[in-house]
């Protein structure tokens, strides 16, 4: 049976902790993120490319 | 020689007819059937919905760029397609009506040895009443031209907090049967960031309304990731995002009817509600384009062609069956129509044979369930891969094999923007592979658990960004833009 109540469901949902929000805006890993995201995102075309 | 006409200079036709151009020589035409004279990039419209970007930004005129490419160019409307042509030259043809204003109103027919079909989605606002820009109570992010709007309406609710008073902001979908759930995810999120740099944001109640049954389904039936050694669900983790950003969410729900500031609704339960709003965008459910096909003797064949829905029957496999019976083998592969395999639809202009979520009926019999997207970027493999067929049949003989690209072997990435900013923008990167999930090849989620990943963060924004100025770059023809992949 599926929950249709989002309230409850959203405030059991896991938050963030302070680290992760930080790492989410840290230039440093974000720009090793972006070239990480590129390539899996260029591989997965190559790989739908057969 | 042979002449291909492209129906829809969308990101699917847009991207065939520059392929086919490309790789036939001149002594074939290519020509192109659209009633907008701008392209359009599609999910930029998002920023301009939120004044993030100008409604120039996202669109430049066709004409330049098909009159360097050699593209013959028909601003219009195709309104007919004659696969036998007529009982007097059976040469195929359609017919268009010109939106051209230096040629308003005049009616043309164009002869045709290859037809693609990629007249994308007709926005289908009247399927709910009160919905829409145009003579509804709600704006849409659709077109740059209802982005725009939409903008202005969410400027002057924030007009409103400025002075002191709450606003609801009402974002999702528009009837129970709607697809693109990304879109307006990410339009709620945009307007979630908007609000805060607007100093509001504890002057309003963000409102995600949604035909899915849970969050992060996204139409897509969800997602599992592998992340760090355990499965993680895109459910778990777009309902963070909710906690985070203090947004809420209706789920399950079927907009019957919309007033003014009011959304009277059904949820997949059965029950009925309202919900009232200040500003609200909600997306129309999606229609084919409602082309009209005749045989050589004039006599309505559309029913050969086109689903009741009004997009096109391509070979998948269309019979009805059961959840537990869906296969990853039901999703067509080449794109020809069966009736006519010199016709093809790619993008949003093919019929899918069933919904990739569950489907979900309530106790009433509405069904609220989302309709498969077709997004981007597999929409611009089907273009290529269709041109591709073409100019091998051109070249090798019409027994040339058909190149193959189903949404069941094929990946997509969604990178879904939760806000702008170079250093403050952040956005939600997908992958899955494939699109349609295979539980034959994947049993644990359908998915490669490897190439099926999310991850939150301001490197999101700029690849949304990159993907923005590239596929602006590609869809302009500027040199070397066939290296830019689909
Ligand atoms: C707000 C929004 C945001 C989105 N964001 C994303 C995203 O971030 N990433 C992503 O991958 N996808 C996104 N999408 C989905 C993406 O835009 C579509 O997948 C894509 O545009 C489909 O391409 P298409 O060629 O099938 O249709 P379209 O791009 O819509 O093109 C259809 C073309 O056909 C023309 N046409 C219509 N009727 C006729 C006719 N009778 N005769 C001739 N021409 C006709 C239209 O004018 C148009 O030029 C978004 C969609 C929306 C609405």
């Amino acid at each position: 049976m599926i929950d249709l109540n989002a309230d409850r469901a959203i405030a059991n949902a896991p938050l963030p902790t302070t680290a992760t929000l930080r790492r989410r805006n840290n230039l440093l890993i974000q720009g090793w993120r972006f070239v990480t995201l590129n390539l899996r995102m260029y591989l997965m075309v190559l790989k739908g490319n057969h | 020689m042979a002449r291909i006409v492209i129906l829809g200079a969308g990101i699917s036709g847009h991207t065939a007819a520059l392929h086919l151009r490309r790789q036939l020589s001149r002594q074939h035409d290519v020509v192109v059937v659209s009633p907008n004279s701008k392209w359009n990039w599609i999910p930029s419209n998002i920023w301009v919905g939120v004044g993030k970007m100008s409604k120039e930004q996202v669109t430049f005129p066709l004409a330049p760029i098909y009159r360097r490419q050699h593209i013959e160019f028909h601003q219009a409307l195709a309104t007919e397609i004659h696969p036998e042509g007529s009982s007097e030259n059976p040469t195929p043809f359609v017919s268009i009506r010109y939106t051209d204003p230096l040629r308003e109103s005049e009616s043309a027919t164009l002869e045709y040895d290859y037809l693609i079909n990629a007249t994308g989605p007709q926005l289908n606002f009247g399927a709910t009443p009160g919905l829409g820009p145009d003579g509804g109570h709600t704006v849409s992010v659709c077109s740059a031209a209802h982005a725009t709007e939409a903008r202005a309406r969410l400027d002057e609710s924030i007009e409103v907090m400025r002075q002191g008073r709450r606003q609801t902001l009402v974002i999702g979908m528009g009837h129970g049967t709607c697809t693109c759930e990304g879109a307006a995810f990410e339009y709620a999120f945009n307007v979630e960031h908007e609000l805060r740099q607007a100093g509001v944001r504890d002057l309003a109640d963000v409102v995600y309304f949604t035909n899915e049954a849970e969050l992060g389904d996204f139409g897509v039936g969800g997602m599992t990731f592998g992340q760090q050694g355990f499965e993680t669900t895109s459910k778990l983790w777009t309902e963070s995002l909710f906690r985070e950003r203090g947004v809420r969410a209706v789920l399950g729900a079927h907009a019957e009817r919309i007033e003014d500031g009011v959304i009277h609704y059904e949820q997949l339960d059965g029950t009925h509600h309202e919900l009232a709003f200040d500003f609200a965008m909600l997306l129309p459910p999606f229609r084919g384009a409602g082309l009209k096909v005749f045989d050589r003797e004039g006599r309505d064949v559309s029913e050969r062609v086109f689903l009741p829905s009004g997009f096109m029957r391509v070979d998948a496999h269309y019979d009805a069956k059961p959840f537990e019976e869906w296969r990853a083998s039901d999703w067509p592969e080449s794109y020809e129509s069966p009736a006519y395999p010199n016709v093809f639809a790619v993008g949003i202009a093919f019929a899918p044979p069933h919904q990739i979520s569950r489907p979900r009926t309530s106790p009433n019999g509405t069904v609220i369930t989302p309709a498969p997207p077709r997004t981007g970027m597999p929409s611009g493999v089907m273009g290529k891969t269709v041109a591709l067929t073409i100019i091998d049949r051109i070249k090798m003989g019409g027994d040339a094999r058909a190149h193959h690209a189903s949404m069941a072997s094929m990946g997509a990435a969604c990178v879904a923007s939760a806000g702008t900013g170079l250093r403050k923008g952040s956005a939600a990167a997908m992958t899955m592979y494939p699109v349609v999930p295979d539980y034959q090849t994947y049993p644990e989620s359908g998915r490669s658990l490897k190439d099926t990943t999310g991850e939150i963060g301001l490197a999101g924004h700029w690849i949304k960004f990159m993907l923005h100025v590239m596929f602006i770059y590609k869809a302009k023809a500027r040199p070397l833009w066939f290296l830019i992949p689909e």
